[in-house]
């Protein structure tokens, strides 16, 4: 259980990432909202992540209409970005910082890609096709197979566009905002008193 | 409603055209072509598409908003969540609007630079937004046993010292007495530790209501009847208490008319009386406010005044901390001043501004939600040079040198020249400082220099003194006395009727003005 403090910013900074999803749904809309989850769950660690990834998602879908059966691999997918995101090394220069969450901001976008693909894979191909799953195939012959799908259905495109994205606004704006968030952190238990 | 049930779907049957289309590709493309089979294709296609279509029906015909709003039992920091990100956007939404407005004023940037200086304001703003309302709920009783307690409290502190961890005492064996019916006045010169005091009394009398400075930031829901019922639904009322327990209030506080509206989009002196209903309404039997008059104008003063008055009748005991003296002495009973951390009887002698030997700033008088910021950006479309309320929308980098040095940049001066202008303005070194730490009245101070670095003939404030205290207003007096000086005219859009009497002989009411005239 979440003090109030950490709850309310939870939900203030799921709004921001729906509308900011939202303002940049088309283009590359959800990237956007990569930074915030990954910046956030750096700070507040891994819970606070997995949190926002998931609140952040779930509110804008509801609020969109775009609540069906891809939602859960959407809300587990980012909810696992933010999650990871906690889970990296507190290391200390704000070189290191930057690099660490740049590395980690590609790596997690190209996994959000294929989390979301692995769903969308079979119902898009259909059964039968050369690029279909098959259960007869060997492990290897299918993950050739999920590949080639990827790079034909264009979405290693969209993946490298949110890793750009992101690294981007971690880049430009990540010391910015760590160091926004942290206060936030300290002064959430300053305000505290018992 | 309708108009977005139509966009939904519409939406959904473009999906599913897309996903019969993209199952009928992949098998033309890499698939065996024979007719049976590519009929086959079309076939799943179908079926797929008509799974879309059943949940863009669901979509639009369910508000998935209301199905998330039930009182969570389970998950409950995830719905609460949910439900303040609900609420909440809107709000983001404006805050984003008017960042990149103030963006804008600052200097034409594109691509990441831009970025930059929307994005850090914004989240910015988002999280001290976040921290009051964090208060607000806690004092609301969000996360805590039942603590309700309909009894009047006389001994809220009784020998108590406080101080935070490495610092010395901030507060020193203090003892405060209250009696039902009375007003209690606690006064004393910022930084003296006036709120921390109020907070302390808050956490030592649990079930007290608690109002902080900020009653806009402490809203969470989307409409007024959800605000007041927060704190009720935090205790596990049945729904039929609820609602009746919110109609009196409403009934009470005369916020009636207002059940179904938005509490972001209230007035000021109408949200400063939600956050007292919605504090009050556990039947709590003492009030805590912390500076309620620092946003309010004259109307909203006499307004919460009256709503005092009745309150003490009605048998509550109220503390006020508030600077502004003045506005509480015909109903306070009894006033402190808390100086050194201890706390005096008496009232402190009455400080009123000083006002500028030559008052030559040009002043538009208007109440709140008047239209004096729409007027100013109408004037700032053509000339001159706006700071906007609040100024600190404008400060998006990590140090006051990094501030100063993009300043000079885009004004395309000669390095320096906004240091210079701002060490006039401020004597103290800032340079190294994160211009989030610094206080209202220095990051004023740096907004104005920013803006004035352009070498203007005409600077704008707009509300300048929204939340400031008597020396940080003092300061800005002072500080526009330099300006115009400096021989830049000075127009000041604000509701401080003493702050407008203090800085000009020009004060004219926003109704009688046109954009030209100034």
């Amino acid at each position: 259980m979440f003090d109030s403090r950490k709850v309310a910013l939870l939900g203030v900074l799921a709004a921001l990432n729906s509308v900011v999803r939202l303002l940049g749904a088309g283009i590359m809309g959800m990237e956007t909202a990569f930074a915030l989850v990954i910046l956030a769950g750096f700070v507040f660690g891994a819970r606070f992540g997995f949190l926002l990834g998931f609140v952040s998602i779930l509110a804008s879908s509801a609020v969109t209409g775009g609540i069906g059966p891809w939602l859960p691999f959407q809300l587990i997918g980012a909810a696992l970005v933010g999650l990871g995101a906690g889970l990296l090394p507190k290391v200390k220069t704000w070189t290191t910082k930057l690099v660490t969450l740049s590395v980690y901001a590609v790596l997690s976008s190209y996994f959000y890609g294929i989390f979301i693909t692995a769903w969308t894979w079979p119902i898009f191909t259909g059964p039968d096709t050369s690029l279909s799953f098959s259960a007869d195939l060997s492990l290897g012959d299918n993950v050739g197979r999920f590949i080639q799908f990827e790079v034909i259905s264009g979405g290693l495109i969209w993946d490298t566009g949110r890793a750009i994205t992101t690294v981007a606004l971690i880049a430009i704006c990540g010391k910015a905002l760590i160091t926004t968030l942290n206060r936030a952190a300290t002064r959430a238990n300053f305000l505290k008193l018992s | 409603m309708t108009n977005s049930r139509i966009k939904i779907l519409k939406q959904y049957l473009w999906l599913a055209l897309f996903v019969v289309l993209v199952r009928v590709l992949f098998r033309v493309f890499f698939g065996d072509l024979s007719g049976s089979a590519f009929w086959a294709a079309l076939e799943g296609g179908a079926r797929l598409a008509f799974w879309v279509i059943g949940f863009g029906v669901l979509n639009a015909f369910i508000d998935f908003k209301k199905v998330f709003r039930r009182t969570p039992k389970i998950f409950r920091t995830p719905l609460t969540a949910l439900n303040i990100a609900f609420a909440l956007m809107p709000e983001v939404s404006r805050s984003i609007e008017r960042v990149r407005y103030a963006a804008k004023l600052r200097a034409h940037r594109k691509g990441l630079r831009w970025v930059q200086s929307v994005v850090v304001p914004v989240v910015s703003n988002g999280i001290d937004q976040a921290l009051n309302l964090g208060e607000s709920m806690e004092a609301r009783g969000f996360g805590k046993a039942e603590t309700s307690s309909t009894e009047t409290p006389s001994l809220l502190l009784d020998n108590v010292s406080f101080g935070f961890e490495g610092r010395s005492n901030l507060l020193h064996n203090l003892t405060l007495k209250v009696v039902p019916g009375e007003l209690t006045l606690i006064t004393g010169n910022t930084g003296s530790g006036k709120s921390t005091l109020l907070k302390l009394i808050q956490a030592k009398n649990p079930g007290s209501a608690y109002v902080n400075q900020f009653p806009r930031e402490g809203f969470l829901a989307e409409t007024v009847f959800d605000e007041l019922a927060f704190s009720l639904l935090q205790k596990r009322l049945p729904t039929a208490e609820v609602n009746a327990r919110v109609t009196r209030t409403s009934e009470r506080f005369d916020l009636g008319s207002y059940l179904k509206a938005d509490p972001q989009t209230l007035s000021a002196g109408w949200q400063q009386r939600l956050a007292i209903a919605a504090a009050l309404i556990s039947d709590s039997k003492l009030l805590l406010l912390d500076e309620p008059f620092s946003a309010l104008d004259g109307h909203g003063v006499a307004k919460l005044n009256e709503l005092l008055n009745e309150l003490k009748e009605n048998g509550l005991a109220i503390v006020v901390v508030e600077h502004r003296t003045e506005l509480l002495q015909k109903l306070a009973n009894h006033t402190f001043v808390l100086d050194f951390g201890r706390l005096s009887m008496g009232l402190p002698k009455v400080q009123k501004l000083t006002s500028l030997p030559q008052k030559s700033a040009t002043v538009i008088l208007g109440d709140n939600g008047s239209g004096k910021t729409t007027f100013l950006r109408t004037i700032a479309t053509t000339r001159g040079v706006l700071v906007p309320q609040p100024a600190s929308d404008l400060l998006f980098l990590n140090t006051v040198l990094e501030e100063l040095r993009q300043s000079d940049q885009d004004a395309k001066v000669k390095p320096g020249t906004t240091a210079e202008l701002f060490t006039k303005f401020v004597n103290v070194d800032l340079e190294n400082q994160n211009p989030r730490d610094l206080s209202q009245g220095q990051k004023l101070a740096l907004a104005i220099s920013i803006q004035l670095a352009k070498a203007t003939e005409l600077l704008m404030l707009d509300e300048p003194t929204l939340g400031f205290d008597l020396p940080s207003r003092q300061t800005l007096a002072n500080l526009i006395g330099t300006i115009t000086e400096s021989g830049t005219r000075v127009l000041v859009a604000t509701h401080d009727l003493e702050f407008a009497n203090a800085i000009s002989k020009d004060i004219r009411a926003l109704e009688t003005v046109s954009v030209t005239d100034v």
